[in-house]
């Protein structure tokens, strides 16, 4: 299980998280949604302490560390625990595709080379990229990064994945292919934390939706309570710009 | 009162005999430029307080120092300072007779840190800041992700500044004739004393330096191309 | 080290040097005027690709990048004068030294500002050339109105860092035995056996002016940013 608790975060004057608590149960497939500036993604950065928040706790398993002062070594067990996939894909520009995910196995987990590479050469397999095994970052189409970031993830074996606005850098036409690999994590039953804009996406995959407006979470339910019987005001606000009028209660 | 060949080729043997001085300097500033240059950019571009506040005072201060300045001051500091070095360590040699070129070493490394590290700097600043954060993210260590992640990017996007800054190093080796180091430029007049002409000496060293230069920009070219691999961009 | 340095003869060279900076401001400027006015000459033949012009421009920029100043200024001081009579008959030993240190500063940022210049004119997108004409202008209004003053912007950081250089490089017109900041400072340490304060003086005087200079130029860029500088993409 793990659990975020109080946070709060601001930038200068700015106070994007007043106090956010959240909790994923073990398979669960949390989705935040929100409109821009609701803090949401910065929750998710603080989580993988990229930005360091001002206060709050966060419990991996048997595992409780302070947000704001965690040790370097904190930090890097957390992280350990964890996997980040990134808005702007994020490999390494100077390593190839299978490089990219051997590297945390080999250089932090201290995996043996043939196993990493082995892992690897599965996980490329499975979002479809064996063919890009040794292309470099900047030989690869947007979808193409982002299936390798991905794949990264999944190769670390993680308690959980943490997915920044994994489509919304990609061109309209690729975003499904890569919700679909999305979709394909989810049912390996492994834990995610996805913040996102895709409405169907959330409504199709999420066991829980955190609605997130203000640095506040607003409301937190299952797809079905969140998306037909939203209880908040701001909530339903939101769901009524987003979604269609004609789509909204089918 | 005209151009005398022979006397030019008289320069020119003792200009390319010289070469290796002039070699050394730059090659020994370049490194040692190199080496702590990187180290001064990541101080700094990490912030790391104090130091890196500190570094960012001397280093602008440093560069308002015309190299010729620095070399003239820092050899009257060796005078100064010689004799008690002799004395302090016993040495069995005439003061007089020590050689100042470790002050031609000092002024050109320091030169070389302060150019090489503002280099470096340019490289690590141009980097995305996603590609730290996705090493952290993985797990990396703070040094890891330096070591394994952002160097291998810096040197590259590096490398036409360096050869710059290589440039600016062997030009800069000309101005140490001024404190009396034998090197090209001082070597290619000595045949010039004899006949009062110095026009064929320094149509020697010019030549020789536009050569040596010539050469290693085109080496360190070849070297650009081979590391710029991954850079390349899709389509 | 009482001995080697003192206060009071530091404050005492302050006075004795202060007037030679003139020298080197005349250096940079002879530089920086003529010096440019070559430098857009240069760039507008190189742009304009015009075959065995090119070639000669490409080699006068190689050697004036390949070697540096003082070498320069040598073959100038010692070669220019054996040139003009074995080719000429024109002697011209008697010129004052002052001049050859102008030429050569001349023919340095000629070369060296040619390259900024056909950078930066380089660097404006061809569109902007096409929209001057589709509103109506000459090739020559849309070069000054619209092409130029963008190549200025490009031009401006470069063009701060290259005065500072040459300002740097006046140190070496002592060689030739020129009296400026650094020729005073030896002939008063010469006399008074105390060379290190006005050595120290000459550092502080380099120091303090080219820190000016970076600022004028820090503030120079902002102000020609075309409302570029705050929008972040």
């Amino acid at each position: 299980m793990i659990e975020v608790k109080n946070v709060r975060k601001s930038f200068g004057k700015n106070e994007v998280l007043k106090d956010v608590s959240l909790t994923v149960d073990k398979g669960d497939v949390v989705v935040i949604l929100g409109p821009s500036g609701s803090g949401k993604t910065t929750l998710l950065r603080c989580m993988n302490f990229l930005e360091k928040a001002d206060e709050g706790k966060l419990v991996i398993g048997e595992q409780e560390v302070d947000l704001h002062s965690a040790s370097g070594k904190e930090k890097l067990q957390i992280r350990r625990k964890t996997a980040f996939v990134f808005q702007n894909y994020g490999l390494f520009q100077n390593k190839t595709a299978i490089q990219n995910i051997t590297e945390g196995l080999i250089t932090a987990r201290k995996v043996p080379k043939t196993e990493a590479v082995k892992k690897a050469e599965e996980v490329l397999e499975w979002v479809g990229m064996s063919d890009k095994r040794d292309y470099y970052p900047a030989k690869l189409s947007g979808g193409q990064q982002q299936r390798i970031g991905i794949a990264r993830a999944v190769a670390l074996d993680p308690d959980v994945i943490l997915f920044d606005e994994p489509t919304s850098a990609l061109d309209p036409e690729l975003v499904g292919e890569i919700l679909d690999v999305i979709k394909n994590v989810a049912q390996r039953g492994i834990t995610m934390v996805v913040v996102t804009h895709e409405m169907s996406f959330a409504q199709e995959v999420a066991s829980k939706v955190v609605f997130m407006d203000g640095g506040v979470v607003v409301e937190t339910g299952t797809p079905n309570q969140i998306f037909y019987h939203p209880k908040e005001e701001r909530t339903k606000k939101f769901l009524e710009r987003i979604i269609p009028q004609d789509q909204y209660y089918i | 009162m005209g151009f005398e060949y022979d006397n030019f080729l008289d320069s020119l043997h003792y200009a390319v005999y010289y070469l290796p001085i002039t070699a050394k300097l730059a090659f020994a500033a370049l490194v040692i430029g190199i080496i702590i240059g990187l180290i001064v950019a990541i101080i700094r571009y990490y912030r790391i307080p104090v130091l890196s506040q500190l570094l960012s005072v001397l280093i602008t201060v440093y560069q308002g120092i015309p190299t010729m300045v620095a070399l003239l001051l820092y050899n009257l500091l060796f005078s100064f300072l010689i004799g008690g070095v002799v004395e302090g360590l016993g040495l069995n040699v005439e003061v007089r007779d020590v050689s100042n070129i470790v002050v031609g070493y000092i002024a050109l490394s320091l030169f070389a840190i302060t150019s090489i590290s503002e280099t470096f700097r340019g490289a690590i600043l141009s980097i995305d800041k996603i590609q730290f954060e996705a090493g952290y993210s993985i797990g990396l260590t703070k040094l890891q992700t330096l070591y394994r992640i952002i160097i291998p990017q810096i040197i590259p996007t590096a490398i036409p500044g360096l050869i710059n800054n290589m440039v600016g190093i062997i030009k800069g080796t000309s101005l140490v004739s001024a404190i009396g180091i034998m090197e090209v430029m001082n070597a290619s007049i000595i045949p010039c004393s004899r006949t009062y002409s110095f026009v064929e000496g320094y149509v020697a060293a010019a030549l020789v330096y536009w050569a040596f230069t010539l050469v290693l920009e085109t080496i360190a070219k070849g070297i650009e191309k081979k590391t710029k691999g991954f850079r390349k961009q899709l389509g | 080290m009482n001995d080697v340095f003192s206060i009071e003869r530091f404050l005492g060279v302050i006075p004795k040097l202060i007037p030679y900076i003139g020298i080197s401001i005349k250096i940079v400027l002879y530089g920086l005027v003529v010096g440019s006015i070559l430098g857009i000459i240069v760039a507008v033949l190189r742009i304009k690709r015009i075959p065995v012009i090119n070639q000669i421009l490409s080699v006068y920029i190689s050697f004036m990048r390949g070697t540096s100043m003082l070498v320069q200024l040598m073959l100038i001081y010692y070669g220019l004068p054996v040139f003009l009579k074995s080719l000429f008959g024109i002697d011209i030993n008697s010129w004052d030294k002052m001049l050859f240190v102008y030429m050569t500063f001349i023919l340095n940022e000629g070369a060296f500002l040619g390259e900024l210049f056909r950078a930066a004119i380089e660097s404006v997108p061809v569109d902007q050339t096409e929209a001057g004409y589709s509103v109506g202008l000459t090739g020559p209004q849309t070069f000054i109105h619209i092409v130029l003053p963008q190549a200025v912007k490009t031009a401006i950081p470069g063009y701060g860092v290259d005065i500072i250089g040459m300002f740097h490089n006046t140190s070496i017109a002592f060689t030739l035995g020129v009296v400026d900041l650094v020729g005073r400072a030896k002939t008063l340490g010469t006399a008074s056996g105390h060379e290190l304060e006005a050595y120290a003086f000459v550092a502080l005087i380099y120091i303090v002016i080219s820190i000016l200079l970076r600022l004028l130029f820090y503030v120079l860029d902002k102000k020609y940013s075309f409302g570029r500088e705050g929008v972040k993409s």
